[in-house]
Protein backbone atom coordinates (compact mmCIF):
# COMPACT_ATOMS: atom_id res chain seq x y z
CA UNK A 1 0.00 0.00 0.00
CA UNK A 2 2.99 2.34 0.25
CA UNK A 3 3.00 2.32 -3.55
CA UNK A 4 -0.61 3.45 -3.58
CA UNK A 5 0.05 6.21 -1.05
CA UNK A 6 3.02 7.46 -3.06
CA UNK A 7 1.06 7.36 -6.28
CA UNK A 8 -1.72 9.46 -4.74
CA UNK A 9 0.88 11.97 -3.57
CA UNK A 10 2.74 12.09 -6.87
CA UNK A 11 0.02 11.82 -9.52
CA UNK A 12 -0.58 15.54 -10.21
CA UNK A 13 3.11 16.26 -10.22
CA UNK A 14 3.53 13.36 -12.66
CA UNK A 15 0.89 14.81 -14.97
CA UNK A 16 2.56 18.22 -14.82
CA UNK A 17 6.01 16.80 -15.59
CA UNK A 18 4.55 14.65 -18.38
CA UNK A 19 3.04 17.73 -19.98
CA UNK A 20 6.33 19.57 -19.63
CA UNK A 21 8.23 16.73 -21.28
CA UNK A 22 5.63 16.37 -24.03
CA UNK A 23 5.91 20.07 -24.84
CA UNK A 24 9.70 19.88 -24.91
CA UNK A 25 9.70 16.86 -27.16
CA UNK A 26 7.08 18.40 -29.39
CA UNK A 27 9.30 21.44 -29.89
CA UNK A 28 12.40 19.34 -30.57
CA UNK A 29 10.71 17.10 -33.13
CA UNK A 30 8.82 19.93 -34.74
CA UNK A 31 12.18 21.49 -35.48
CA UNK A 32 13.76 18.23 -36.61
CA UNK A 33 12.34 18.48 -40.09
CA UNK A 34 13.84 21.92 -40.53
CA UNK A 35 17.43 20.83 -40.27
CA UNK A 36 20.01 19.94 -37.64
CA UNK A 37 20.56 23.56 -36.55
CA UNK A 38 17.03 23.82 -35.27
CA UNK A 39 17.30 20.51 -33.40
CA UNK A 40 20.48 21.79 -31.71
CA UNK A 41 18.76 24.99 -30.67
CA UNK A 42 15.64 23.24 -29.36
CA UNK A 43 17.60 20.49 -27.60
CA UNK A 44 19.94 23.00 -25.97
CA UNK A 45 17.15 25.25 -24.77
CA UNK A 46 15.11 22.44 -23.30
CA UNK A 47 18.00 20.76 -21.54
CA UNK A 48 17.37 23.17 -18.66
CA UNK A 49 13.74 22.15 -18.39
CA UNK A 50 14.65 18.48 -17.94
CA UNK A 51 16.87 19.46 -15.05
CA UNK A 52 14.07 21.51 -13.47
CA UNK A 53 11.60 18.65 -13.98
CA UNK A 54 13.92 16.13 -12.32
CA UNK A 55 14.41 18.46 -9.34
CA UNK A 56 10.65 18.80 -8.99
CA UNK A 57 10.07 15.07 -9.30
CA UNK A 58 12.24 14.30 -6.28
CA UNK A 59 11.01 16.85 -3.81
CA UNK A 60 8.42 15.01 -1.84
CA UNK A 61 8.46 12.58 1.01
CA UNK A 62 8.41 12.49 4.75
CA UNK A 63 10.12 15.85 5.26
CA UNK A 64 7.35 17.71 3.44
CA UNK A 65 4.78 16.06 5.68
CA UNK A 66 6.14 17.16 9.04
CA UNK A 67 3.72 18.79 11.45
CA UNK A 68 5.67 22.05 11.39
CA UNK A 69 4.81 22.42 7.71
CA UNK A 70 1.16 21.43 8.06
CA UNK A 71 0.04 25.04 7.76
CA UNK A 72 1.74 25.46 4.40
CA UNK A 73 -0.71 25.11 1.54
CA UNK A 74 -0.72 21.68 -0.03
CA UNK A 75 1.29 20.09 2.75
CA UNK A 76 0.13 18.06 5.69
CA UNK A 77 1.54 16.95 9.00
CA UNK A 78 1.06 13.24 8.58
CA UNK A 79 4.75 12.33 9.06
CA UNK A 80 4.20 10.93 12.56
CA UNK A 81 1.36 8.72 11.39
CA UNK A 82 3.58 7.36 8.60
CA UNK A 83 6.52 6.86 10.94
CA UNK A 84 4.30 4.98 13.41
CA UNK A 85 3.70 2.25 10.80
CA UNK A 86 5.80 -0.92 11.06
CA UNK A 87 7.92 0.06 8.07
CA UNK A 88 11.58 1.02 8.10
CA UNK A 89 12.62 4.47 6.97
CA UNK A 90 14.74 2.79 4.31
CA UNK A 91 11.62 1.15 2.88
CA UNK A 92 9.70 4.45 2.96
CA UNK A 93 12.52 6.19 1.11
CA UNK A 94 13.13 3.23 -1.21
CA UNK A 95 9.53 3.02 -2.39
CA UNK A 96 9.38 6.78 -2.90
CA UNK A 97 12.64 6.71 -4.87
CA UNK A 98 11.66 3.79 -7.07
CA UNK A 99 8.33 5.44 -7.89
CA UNK A 100 9.99 8.76 -8.69
CA UNK A 101 12.60 7.15 -10.91
CA UNK A 102 10.07 4.94 -12.71
CA UNK A 103 7.83 7.96 -13.20
CA UNK A 104 10.67 9.84 -14.88
CA UNK A 105 11.64 6.85 -17.03
CA UNK A 106 8.11 6.23 -18.27
CA UNK A 107 7.49 9.88 -19.07
CA UNK A 108 10.78 10.28 -20.92
CA UNK A 109 10.44 7.08 -22.95
CA UNK A 110 6.79 7.61 -23.82
CA UNK A 111 7.15 11.27 -24.68
CA UNK A 112 10.33 10.70 -26.69
CA UNK A 113 9.46 7.59 -28.69
CA UNK A 114 5.78 8.48 -28.98
CA UNK A 115 6.41 11.90 -30.44
CA UNK A 116 9.14 10.55 -32.75
CA UNK A 117 6.63 8.05 -34.13
CA UNK A 118 3.90 10.68 -34.45
CA UNK A 119 5.99 13.29 -36.26
CA UNK A 120 7.11 12.13 -39.71
CA UNK A 121 9.28 15.26 -39.97
CA UNK A 122 11.38 14.05 -37.06
CA UNK A 123 12.23 10.88 -38.94
CA UNK A 124 13.99 12.87 -41.67
CA UNK A 125 17.03 13.73 -39.55
CA UNK A 126 16.82 11.27 -36.64
CA UNK A 127 16.27 7.55 -36.29
CA UNK A 128 14.21 5.77 -33.65
CA UNK A 129 17.57 4.67 -32.23
CA UNK A 130 18.55 8.33 -31.81
CA UNK A 131 15.26 9.06 -30.11
CA UNK A 132 15.65 6.12 -27.74
CA UNK A 133 19.29 6.97 -27.10
CA UNK A 134 18.30 10.52 -26.37
CA UNK A 135 15.60 9.35 -23.94
CA UNK A 136 18.11 7.05 -22.21
CA UNK A 137 20.69 9.83 -21.94
CA UNK A 138 18.15 12.30 -20.57
CA UNK A 139 16.90 9.77 -18.03
CA UNK A 140 20.33 8.71 -16.77
CA UNK A 141 21.78 12.22 -16.75
CA UNK A 142 18.72 13.56 -14.91
CA UNK A 143 19.09 10.91 -12.19
CA UNK A 144 21.99 12.88 -10.72
CA UNK A 145 19.81 15.97 -10.43
CA UNK A 146 16.94 13.88 -9.06
CA UNK A 147 19.03 12.46 -6.23
CA UNK A 148 20.62 15.82 -5.51
CA UNK A 149 17.12 17.27 -5.12
CA UNK A 150 16.12 14.28 -3.01
CA UNK A 151 18.98 14.97 -0.59
CA UNK A 152 18.13 18.66 -0.37
CA UNK A 153 14.47 17.85 0.36
CA UNK A 154 15.56 16.08 3.54
CA UNK A 155 17.05 19.27 4.96
CA UNK A 156 15.14 22.16 3.46
CA UNK A 157 11.52 23.20 3.54
CA UNK A 158 9.70 22.98 0.18
CA UNK A 159 10.37 26.57 -0.88
CA UNK A 160 14.06 26.55 -0.05
CA UNK A 161 14.48 23.06 -1.42
CA UNK A 162 13.27 24.16 -4.89
CA UNK A 163 15.12 27.48 -4.99
CA UNK A 164 18.19 25.99 -3.32
CA UNK A 165 18.24 23.09 -5.78
CA UNK A 166 17.89 25.32 -8.80
CA UNK A 167 20.47 27.76 -7.53
CA UNK A 168 23.03 25.06 -6.70
CA UNK A 169 22.61 23.33 -10.06
CA UNK A 170 22.67 26.70 -11.84
CA UNK A 171 26.02 27.45 -10.20
CA UNK A 172 27.35 24.02 -11.23
CA UNK A 173 26.21 24.58 -14.81
CA UNK A 174 27.88 28.02 -14.87
CA UNK A 175 31.14 26.64 -13.48
CA UNK A 176 31.15 23.75 -15.99
CA UNK A 177 29.92 25.68 -19.03
CA UNK A 178 33.37 25.87 -20.60
CA UNK A 179 34.40 22.30 -19.74
CA UNK A 180 34.24 20.23 -22.92
CA UNK A 181 34.94 16.90 -21.20
CA UNK A 182 32.85 13.91 -22.25
CA UNK A 183 32.04 13.48 -18.55
CA UNK A 184 30.16 16.80 -18.41
CA UNK A 185 26.53 15.86 -17.72
CA UNK A 186 25.21 19.28 -18.76
CA UNK A 187 26.73 18.95 -22.23
CA UNK A 188 25.19 15.49 -22.66
CA UNK A 189 21.76 17.07 -22.26
CA UNK A 190 22.53 19.81 -24.76
CA UNK A 191 25.08 19.95 -27.59
CA UNK A 192 26.32 16.36 -27.01
CA UNK A 193 22.80 14.91 -26.93
CA UNK A 194 22.28 11.79 -29.13
CA UNK A 195 19.74 13.62 -31.28
CA UNK A 196 22.60 15.84 -32.45
CA UNK A 197 25.70 13.65 -32.26
CA UNK A 198 23.92 10.32 -33.00
CA UNK A 199 26.06 8.68 -30.30
CA UNK A 200 25.27 7.78 -26.70
CA UNK A 201 27.18 9.97 -24.16
CA UNK A 202 28.36 7.05 -22.01
CA UNK A 203 31.01 8.91 -19.95
CA UNK A 204 28.51 11.57 -18.86
CA UNK A 205 25.94 8.88 -18.09
CA UNK A 206 28.40 6.94 -15.93
CA UNK A 207 29.29 10.16 -14.13
CA UNK A 208 25.61 10.78 -13.42
CA UNK A 209 25.09 7.20 -12.21
CA UNK A 210 28.08 7.44 -9.86
CA UNK A 211 26.85 10.76 -8.46
CA UNK A 212 23.34 9.30 -8.10
CA UNK A 213 24.59 6.31 -6.14
CA UNK A 214 26.60 8.49 -3.75
CA UNK A 215 23.70 10.91 -3.23
CA UNK A 216 21.21 8.04 -2.75
CA UNK A 217 23.35 6.43 -0.06
CA UNK A 218 23.96 9.79 1.64
CA UNK A 219 20.22 10.56 1.67
CA UNK A 220 19.38 7.11 3.00
CA UNK A 221 21.91 7.55 5.79
CA UNK A 222 20.48 10.96 6.72
CA UNK A 223 16.88 9.70 6.69
CA UNK A 224 17.73 6.77 8.94
CA UNK A 225 19.35 8.96 11.57
CA UNK A 226 17.27 12.11 11.27
CA UNK A 227 14.85 13.15 14.01
CA UNK A 228 11.32 14.13 13.08
CA UNK B 1 11.61 -10.97 31.00
CA UNK B 2 10.41 -7.70 32.47
CA UNK B 3 6.81 -6.98 33.57
CA UNK B 4 7.06 -3.48 32.22
CA UNK B 5 5.85 -2.67 28.72
CA UNK B 6 7.44 0.77 28.86
CA UNK B 7 10.62 1.63 30.72
CA UNK B 8 12.49 4.92 30.63
CA UNK B 9 15.65 5.43 32.62
CA UNK B 10 17.09 8.90 33.18
CA UNK B 11 15.91 10.04 29.78
CA UNK B 12 17.34 13.38 28.67
CA UNK B 13 16.61 15.34 25.55
CA UNK B 14 17.41 18.95 24.64
CA UNK B 15 16.44 21.14 21.72
CA UNK B 16 19.01 23.81 20.92
CA UNK B 17 20.26 23.86 24.50
CA UNK B 18 16.80 23.88 26.12
CA UNK B 19 16.08 20.75 28.13
CA UNK B 20 12.78 19.12 27.20
CA UNK B 21 13.41 15.99 29.25
CA UNK B 22 15.63 16.18 32.27
CA UNK B 23 16.14 12.67 33.62
CA UNK B 24 12.67 11.16 33.12
CA UNK B 25 12.01 7.77 34.69
CA UNK B 26 8.93 5.76 33.76
CA UNK B 27 7.67 2.24 34.43
CA UNK B 28 4.44 1.16 32.80
CA UNK B 29 3.22 -2.29 33.79
CA UNK B 30 1.56 -4.60 31.24
CA UNK B 31 -2.23 -4.27 31.26
CA UNK B 32 -2.31 -0.96 33.09
CA UNK B 33 -4.04 2.26 32.05
CA UNK B 34 -1.39 4.89 32.58
CA UNK B 35 -2.17 8.61 32.57
CA UNK B 36 0.71 10.90 31.63
CA UNK B 37 0.03 14.40 32.91
CA UNK B 38 1.79 17.70 32.61
CA UNK B 39 1.41 21.30 31.63
CA UNK B 40 2.06 22.51 28.09
CA UNK B 41 5.77 22.16 27.37
CA UNK B 42 6.36 19.83 30.32
CA UNK B 43 7.90 17.21 28.00
CA UNK B 44 5.00 14.81 27.42
CA UNK B 45 5.11 14.80 23.63
CA UNK B 46 8.90 14.64 23.56
CA UNK B 47 8.76 11.58 25.82
CA UNK B 48 6.15 9.96 23.56
CA UNK B 49 8.24 10.68 20.44
CA UNK B 50 11.22 9.04 22.13
CA UNK B 51 9.12 5.99 23.01
CA UNK B 52 8.00 5.75 19.37
CA UNK B 53 11.58 6.11 18.10
CA UNK B 54 10.99 9.39 16.24
CA UNK B 55 13.67 11.06 18.34
CA UNK B 56 16.90 9.84 19.90
CA UNK B 57 17.68 10.56 23.53
CA UNK B 58 20.75 12.63 24.41
CA UNK B 59 21.31 10.18 27.26
CA UNK B 60 19.37 7.55 29.16
CA UNK B 61 17.40 4.72 27.68
CA UNK B 62 13.82 4.10 26.56
CA UNK B 63 12.60 0.52 26.11
CA UNK B 64 9.23 -0.68 24.84
CA UNK B 65 8.38 -4.39 25.12
CA UNK B 66 11.92 -4.74 26.45
CA UNK B 67 13.43 -3.46 23.17
CA UNK B 68 15.26 -0.18 22.58
CA UNK B 69 12.71 2.28 21.22
CA UNK B 70 15.01 3.74 18.55
CA UNK B 71 16.73 1.91 15.72
CA UNK B 72 15.87 -1.33 14.00
CA UNK B 73 13.68 -2.64 16.84
CA UNK B 74 11.23 0.24 16.40
CA UNK B 75 9.57 -1.65 13.52
CA UNK B 76 8.67 -4.54 15.84
CA UNK B 77 7.49 -2.04 18.47
CA UNK B 78 5.29 -0.25 15.92
CA UNK B 79 3.81 -3.59 14.81
CA UNK B 80 2.56 -4.13 18.36
CA UNK B 81 1.58 -0.54 19.14
CA UNK B 82 -1.39 1.65 18.26
CA UNK B 83 -0.54 5.33 18.18
CA UNK B 84 -2.51 8.56 18.16
CA UNK B 85 -0.43 11.60 17.28
CA UNK B 86 -0.77 14.93 19.04
CA UNK B 87 -1.70 16.75 15.81
CA UNK B 88 -4.13 14.07 14.49
CA UNK B 89 -2.97 14.66 10.91
CA UNK B 90 -3.76 12.00 8.32
CA UNK B 91 -3.38 11.85 4.55
CA UNK B 92 -5.70 14.57 3.22
CA UNK B 93 -6.04 12.94 -0.20
CA UNK B 94 -7.40 9.66 1.19
CA UNK B 95 -10.98 8.93 2.15
CA UNK B 96 -11.92 7.50 5.54
CA UNK B 97 -12.28 4.01 4.07
CA UNK B 98 -9.06 4.51 2.08
CA UNK B 99 -7.21 5.32 5.33
CA UNK B 100 -8.67 2.19 6.95
CA UNK B 101 -7.65 -0.02 3.98
CA UNK B 102 -4.19 1.54 3.89
CA UNK B 103 -3.51 1.11 7.63
CA UNK B 104 -5.02 -2.38 7.69
CA UNK B 105 -2.44 -3.61 5.17
CA UNK B 106 0.41 -3.13 7.66
CA UNK B 107 -1.10 -4.99 10.61
CA UNK B 108 -1.65 -8.77 10.44
CA UNK B 109 -3.71 -8.64 13.66
CA UNK B 110 -6.00 -5.92 12.32
CA UNK B 111 -9.48 -6.10 13.88
CA UNK B 112 -12.15 -5.63 11.22
CA UNK B 113 -14.84 -6.02 13.88
CA UNK B 114 -13.48 -3.09 15.89
CA UNK B 115 -12.99 -0.93 12.78
CA UNK B 116 -16.60 -1.53 11.74
CA UNK B 117 -17.90 -0.87 15.24
CA UNK B 118 -16.03 2.42 15.63
CA UNK B 119 -16.94 3.53 12.13
CA UNK B 120 -20.58 3.26 13.14
CA UNK B 121 -20.19 4.48 16.70
CA UNK B 122 -18.20 7.57 15.70
CA UNK B 123 -20.49 8.15 12.68
CA UNK B 124 -17.55 8.55 10.32
CA UNK B 125 -18.51 9.05 6.64
CA UNK B 126 -16.52 6.33 4.78
CA UNK B 127 -16.31 8.14 1.45
CA UNK B 128 -15.34 11.56 2.73
CA UNK B 129 -11.72 12.69 2.35
CA UNK B 130 -9.91 13.19 5.65
CA UNK B 131 -9.14 16.79 4.64
CA UNK B 132 -12.88 17.48 4.75
CA UNK B 133 -13.36 16.06 8.25
CA UNK B 134 -13.71 18.28 11.31
CA UNK B 135 -10.95 18.13 13.91
CA UNK B 136 -13.16 15.98 16.13
CA UNK B 137 -13.84 13.56 13.26
CA UNK B 138 -10.11 13.35 12.52
CA UNK B 139 -9.46 12.52 16.17
CA UNK B 140 -12.11 9.79 16.02
CA UNK B 141 -10.62 8.33 12.84
CA UNK B 142 -7.16 8.40 14.39
CA UNK B 143 -8.49 6.48 17.40
CA UNK B 144 -10.19 3.95 15.15
CA UNK B 145 -6.94 3.40 13.24
CA UNK B 146 -4.96 3.01 16.48
CA UNK B 147 -7.35 0.68 18.28
CA UNK B 148 -8.14 -1.55 15.27
CA UNK B 149 -4.46 -2.43 14.83
CA UNK B 150 -5.05 -5.18 17.38
CA UNK B 151 -2.18 -3.72 19.36
CA UNK B 152 -0.88 -4.84 22.73
CA UNK B 153 -0.02 -1.26 23.62
CA UNK B 154 -1.81 1.99 22.83
CA UNK B 155 0.20 5.20 23.04
CA UNK B 156 -2.23 8.08 22.80
CA UNK B 157 -1.09 11.69 22.79
CA UNK B 158 -4.03 13.86 23.87
CA UNK B 159 -6.59 11.41 22.41
CA UNK B 160 -9.65 13.45 23.44
CA UNK B 161 -8.41 16.64 21.80
CA UNK B 162 -11.22 18.01 19.63
CA UNK B 163 -13.85 15.52 20.81
CA UNK B 164 -17.21 16.61 22.20
CA UNK B 165 -18.14 15.47 25.74
CA UNK B 166 -20.31 12.59 24.48
CA UNK B 167 -17.50 11.32 22.22
CA UNK B 168 -15.03 11.63 25.10
CA UNK B 169 -17.27 9.41 27.22
CA UNK B 170 -17.57 6.87 24.38
CA UNK B 171 -13.81 6.86 23.96
CA UNK B 172 -13.13 6.40 27.68
CA UNK B 173 -15.64 3.56 27.88
CA UNK B 174 -14.00 1.81 24.92
CA UNK B 175 -10.52 2.22 26.34
CA UNK B 176 -11.59 0.76 29.66
CA UNK B 177 -13.22 -2.21 27.95
CA UNK B 178 -10.13 -2.77 25.78
CA UNK B 179 -7.90 -2.81 28.83
CA UNK B 180 -10.28 -5.11 30.70
CA UNK B 181 -11.21 -7.51 27.89
CA UNK B 182 -8.01 -7.69 25.84
CA UNK B 183 -5.40 -6.76 28.45
CA UNK B 184 -4.22 -3.90 26.26
CA UNK B 185 -1.80 -1.54 27.97
CA UNK B 186 -2.86 2.06 27.53
CA UNK B 187 -0.44 4.95 27.93
CA UNK B 188 -2.08 8.29 27.31
CA UNK B 189 -1.24 11.92 27.84
CA UNK B 190 -3.93 14.42 28.69
CA UNK B 191 -4.66 17.82 30.11
CA UNK B 192 -8.11 16.65 31.17
CA UNK B 193 -7.63 15.52 34.74
CA UNK B 194 -11.24 14.33 34.97
CA UNK B 195 -10.63 11.87 32.11
CA UNK B 196 -7.46 10.58 33.70
CA UNK B 197 -9.16 10.16 37.05
CA UNK B 198 -11.98 8.27 35.36
CA UNK B 199 -9.91 5.57 33.67
CA UNK B 200 -6.26 5.58 34.78
CA UNK B 201 -5.03 3.16 37.37
CA UNK B 202 -1.52 4.64 37.38
CA UNK B 203 -0.32 8.16 36.71
CA UNK B 204 2.83 10.12 36.17
CA UNK B 205 2.89 13.90 36.55
CA UNK B 206 5.76 15.37 34.58
CA UNK B 207 7.06 18.88 35.07
CA UNK B 208 10.06 20.47 33.36
CA UNK B 209 11.10 17.13 31.93
CA UNK B 210 11.06 15.19 35.20
CA UNK B 211 8.50 12.92 36.81
CA UNK B 212 7.37 14.69 39.98
CA UNK B 213 4.65 12.22 41.01
CA UNK B 214 4.30 8.60 39.94
CA UNK B 215 2.28 5.71 41.23
CA UNK B 216 -1.06 4.01 41.49
CA UNK B 217 -3.90 6.54 41.49
CA UNK B 218 -5.60 4.82 44.42
CA UNK B 219 -2.38 4.79 46.44
CA UNK B 220 -1.73 8.43 45.67
CA UNK B 221 -5.22 9.40 46.77
CA UNK B 222 -4.75 7.52 50.03
CA UNK B 223 -1.25 8.84 50.49
CA UNK B 224 -2.05 12.50 49.89
CA UNK B 225 -4.22 14.40 52.36
CA UNK B 226 -5.03 18.04 52.79
CA UNK B 227 -4.68 19.32 56.35
CA UNK B 228 -6.38 22.60 57.07
CA UNK B 229 -5.46 24.52 60.21
CA UNK B 230 -7.44 27.53 61.43
CA UNK B 231 -5.48 29.46 63.99
CA UNK B 232 -6.64 31.73 66.80
CA UNK B 233 -4.37 34.45 65.52
CA UNK B 234 -1.81 34.83 62.74
CA UNK B 235 1.57 33.25 63.38
CA UNK B 236 4.43 35.64 64.00
CA UNK B 237 7.04 33.44 62.33
CA UNK B 238 6.72 30.66 59.74
CA UNK B 239 6.33 27.17 61.16
CA UNK B 240 8.83 24.47 60.25
CA UNK B 241 6.49 21.60 59.48
CA UNK B 242 7.43 17.95 59.87
CA UNK B 243 8.63 15.97 56.86
CA UNK B 244 5.80 15.02 54.52
CA UNK B 245 4.26 18.51 54.28
CA UNK B 246 4.74 18.96 50.53
CA UNK B 247 3.17 22.36 49.97
CA UNK B 248 2.03 24.88 52.57
CA UNK B 249 -0.11 27.91 51.83
CA UNK B 250 -1.03 30.45 54.49
CA UNK B 251 -3.72 33.07 54.07
CA UNK B 252 -4.37 35.07 57.22
CA UNK B 253 -5.27 32.65 60.03
CA UNK B 254 -5.78 29.70 57.65
CA UNK B 255 -2.97 27.31 56.78
CA UNK B 256 -3.52 24.71 54.07
CA UNK B 257 -1.04 21.86 53.82
CA UNK B 258 -0.78 19.16 51.16
CA UNK B 259 0.84 16.21 52.86
CA UNK B 260 2.19 13.10 51.21
CA UNK B 261 3.24 11.12 54.33
CA UNK B 262 3.66 11.42 58.09
CA UNK B 263 0.07 12.58 58.34
CA UNK B 264 -0.32 11.69 62.02
CA UNK B 265 2.81 13.58 63.03
CA UNK B 266 1.66 16.55 60.97
CA UNK B 267 -1.76 16.53 62.61
CA UNK B 268 -0.17 16.36 66.05
CA UNK B 269 2.10 19.27 65.19
CA UNK B 270 -0.86 21.33 63.91
CA UNK B 271 -2.93 20.57 66.99
CA UNK B 272 -0.08 21.68 69.23
CA UNK B 273 -0.34 25.21 67.87
CA UNK B 274 -2.21 27.52 70.30
CA UNK B 275 -5.96 27.55 69.66
CA UNK B 276 -5.68 25.60 66.41
CA UNK B 277 -8.66 23.91 64.83
CA UNK B 278 -7.42 21.10 62.55
CA UNK B 279 -9.25 19.16 59.85
CA UNK B 280 -8.07 16.70 57.21
CA UNK B 281 -9.62 16.14 53.76
CA UNK B 282 -9.09 13.69 50.95
CA UNK B 283 -7.59 15.28 47.84
CA UNK B 284 -8.48 15.07 44.17
CA UNK B 285 -6.03 14.37 41.37
CA UNK B 286 -6.47 17.98 40.31
CA UNK B 287 -5.23 19.21 43.69
CA UNK B 288 -2.19 16.94 43.57
CA UNK B 289 -1.46 18.05 40.02
CA UNK B 290 -1.89 21.77 40.66
CA UNK B 291 0.16 21.80 43.85
CA UNK B 292 3.04 20.01 42.17
CA UNK B 293 3.19 22.00 38.98
CA UNK B 294 2.44 25.40 40.56
CA UNK B 295 4.97 25.08 43.30
CA UNK B 296 7.95 24.69 40.97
Amino acid sequence: MLWYKNWLEMRWRTVFIALLFALQMFAVYRNAGNGTGNVVAATGAFGYLWIIASIMAAGTGIRTQSASLAAVKGLHGSAYFTLSLPVSRADLFGVRTIMGVVQMAVIIVLANCGLWALFPAAQANTTLGDAMGYGLAVFVCCLGFYFFSSLLAVFLDPTWWLYGGLLAIGVCWWLLRGVQSAFNVFKALQERAPLITHTIPWPAMFTSLAISLILFLATLRVIQTREF
Amino acid sequence: MTDFVIEANELRKSYKGTAALNGLNLRVRAGSVYGFLGRNGAGKTTAIKLLMGFLRADSGEARVFGMPSAGATSIEIHRRTGFVTEDKQLYPYMTVEGMIRFTRSFFPKWRDDLAKRYLEMFELPPRRKTADLSKGMQSKLMLLLAISRGAELLILDEPSDGLDPAAVQDMLRELISLAAAEGTTIFFSSHQLGEVEQIADHICIIDRGRAVVTGSLDDLKCQYQRVQVILERELGAPVRWVEGAEYVRQEGRTVSILASRNIDALLAQAESLPGASVERFPVTLQEIFLEHVRAR
